[in-house]
């Protein structure tokens, strides 16, 4: 049981950091952008070939399967995956801006496709991993309660991780100017304007804060599970799932509504795993969906006009 | 010495040829309320937004203080000084009241604490409730709050959209108080207007705007005292 809920706490966490950057670019830019799963997947592969680069022969940090090598690759792949972000912006979206939103969906699906196919061409379609060592797991809870936890260094690194960057994510909109600004422009962008905020500072500000969430949710995947160039597709309905449920908006509480999402995602797809059996993993996402939209359309911490 | 604002054939249209604003032309001058008014429809809101570059612009400049700020993008307006506080929605309802004008302060890098203590002292209402969201404020306490928001970046002109919407005869009476005040303080204002009687009795002049195009421009005074014109331009408004 206690098992459970940690597998599916980890998943959700890698969910969460995703959809924290999904529920900003939906609040700010008004539309669902479908290729936010392919920046989780360049992310983890840019770490992949950063640290292939740079070899990994670096000793590993502590209790942890990796040395200081993979923490660079990760810095340059949240970069990497920022710069897409933004340049994808100033390629496709901001010249479709005011067509409307169903244009940008459509635009967002043509993006995604055209991402997956060059990755899946760049990297080819076997599955890869960060290291082929394995990592010995620390009993936390014994057996005899509740099946005891068992859980790797690396797994406690990520919810621990996930956490930490929401609070920080939490602090820079709470009381940052340009936090502030996203905030103002998510609830009002007319207004936001005649303020005098700069709309193309706060555009620019969430495609990199996007996409270096999904850069650093894409490794995570990567330590935890494996990677493929079909992970972040493969995520795409949790990660919705898990912003419709925390709600969007212009609230704080939606980052931590999407943090919530992500978990009860994690746990239900964890859940559905164990009780009906690894191919029903998805359903879980679905009837989460579902429910949701049917019970209570705005999410948890939504705006109602959202 | 230029106008505060000086409107020049402008034409405002939202769908290619089809004009909201028609060749309008109109002055505020420095220290000066000018009232635009007229029935719904004549192209008030519209004006107004498109002079702070929030509404397409096709034909015709405006004037800042004689600097051309047709084509300035909306959020540089508040750098020029002028602010602008529209009809809905014109507080991020989102955020505090000291949140809202902190963020108005620190756009435009005025000090922070000191803009809005400053602010509190013109708006001591605002201040007894500054930690509360700016959406559980009442329709009065909203106008407040956009009003002050606006004047924290010191604006040397002030559009304001039908402050008086939806407001209680009292509260009204308390905005345009205000208005007085950022008057005398020299903010030269733009209001536009539905309640012709509070607008005619704060203003200095006032324009009578139909089918986006002025019709009459005159002294309050002279449509206060000529009911005929009153009237003729405004109709049923005239009698509120």
């Amino acid at each position: 049981m206690l098992q459970l809920v940690a597998d599916g706490i980890i998943v959700g966490s890698i969910v969460a950091l995703a959809a924290i950057g999904l529920s900003l670019t939906l609040s700010i830019f008004r539309f669902s952008n479908f290729s936010h799963g392919e920046l989780l997947a360049w992310g983890a592969y840019l770490a992949l070939v950063v640290n292939g680069m740079i070899g990994t022969s670096s000793a590993a940090i502590g209790p942890f399967s990796f040395g200081w090598g993979p923490v660079f690759a990760t810095l340059c792949a949240v970069a990497g995956t920022a710069a897409l972000a933004v340049g994808l912006d100033a390629l496709l979206f901001r010249r479709l801006r005011r067509q409307g939103s169903i244009t940008l969906v459509i635009a967002s699906f043509g993006a995604s496709l055209v991402l997956r196919s060059l990755l899946q061409y760049w990297q080819g379609g076997v599955p890869k991993y960060y290291s082929e060592s394995l990592q010995i797991a620390i009993n936390i809870v014994p057996r005899s309660f509740h099946g005891g936890l068992r859980l790797t260094a690396d797994q406690m690194l990520v919810i621990a991780l996930t956490l930490v960057v929401a609070a920080c994510l939490h602090g820079f909109l709470r009381y940052t100017l340009l936090g502030r600004s996203m905030r103002a422009a998510a609830a009002n962008p007319d207004l936001a304007r005649v303020v005098g905020i700069n709309p193309e500072r706060v555009f620019l500000a969430t495609w990199i804060i996007g996409g270096s969430l999904a850069a650093i949710a894409g490794v995570f995947a990567g330590i935890t599970v494996q990677l493929r160039p079909t992970m972040g597709t493969e995520l795409l309905l949790p990660l919705f799932s898990a912003v419709i449920l925390g709600g969007t908006g212009s609230r704080i509480s939606t980052l931590w509504g999407a943090v919530l999402g992500g978990f009860v995602l994690g746990l239900s797809e964890s859940a559905a795993v164990s009780l009906l059996g690894a191919e029903y993993r998805p359903v879980a996402a679905f009837v989460v969906l579902t429910v949701i939209l049917l019970v209570k359309p705005n999410g948890l911490f939504g705006d109602k006009s959202a | 010495m230029s106008a505060a604002l000086a409107v020049e054939d402008l034409d405002v249209s939202y769908e290619p040829g089809l004009p909201i604003v028609r060749g309008a032309n109109l002055t505020v001058e420095a220290g000066e309320i000018l009232a635009i008014l007229g029935p719904n429809g004549a192209g008030k809101s519209s004006l107004a937004k498109a002079v702070v570059g929030l509404a397409p612009v096709t034909r015709g400049r405006t004037l800042l203080f004689g600097r051309d700020i047709t084509r300035t993008p909306a959020h540089r307006m508040i750098f020029e000084g002028l602010a602008y506080v529209p009809q809905m929605d014109n507080v991020f309802s989102n955020l505090s009241i000291t949140e809202n004008l902190e963020l108005a302060a620190a756009v435009v890098k005025a000090n922070r604490k000191q803009s809005v203590d400053l602010i509190y002292g013109v708006f001591p209402d605002l201040q007894e409730k500054r930690t509360s969201l700016a959406g559980n404020l009442s329709g009065g306490q909203r106008q407040m709050l956009a009003m002050a928001r606006g004047l924290i970046a010191r604006p040397r002109l002030l559009i304001l959209d039908e402050p008086s919407a939806g407001l209680s005869p009292k509260m009204i009476e308390q905005v345009f108080a205000k208005l007085r005040e950022v008057r005398k303080g020299g903010v030269a204002i733009l209001l536009v207007e539905q309640n012709v009687k509070a607008a005619l009795a704060l203003a200095d002049r006032a324009a009578i705007l139909v089918e986006g195009k002025e019709r009459l421009v005159a002294p309050c005074s002279e449509f206060l005292n000529d009911p005929r014109v009153a009237e003729l331009y405004l109709g049923s408004h005239a009698r509120r």
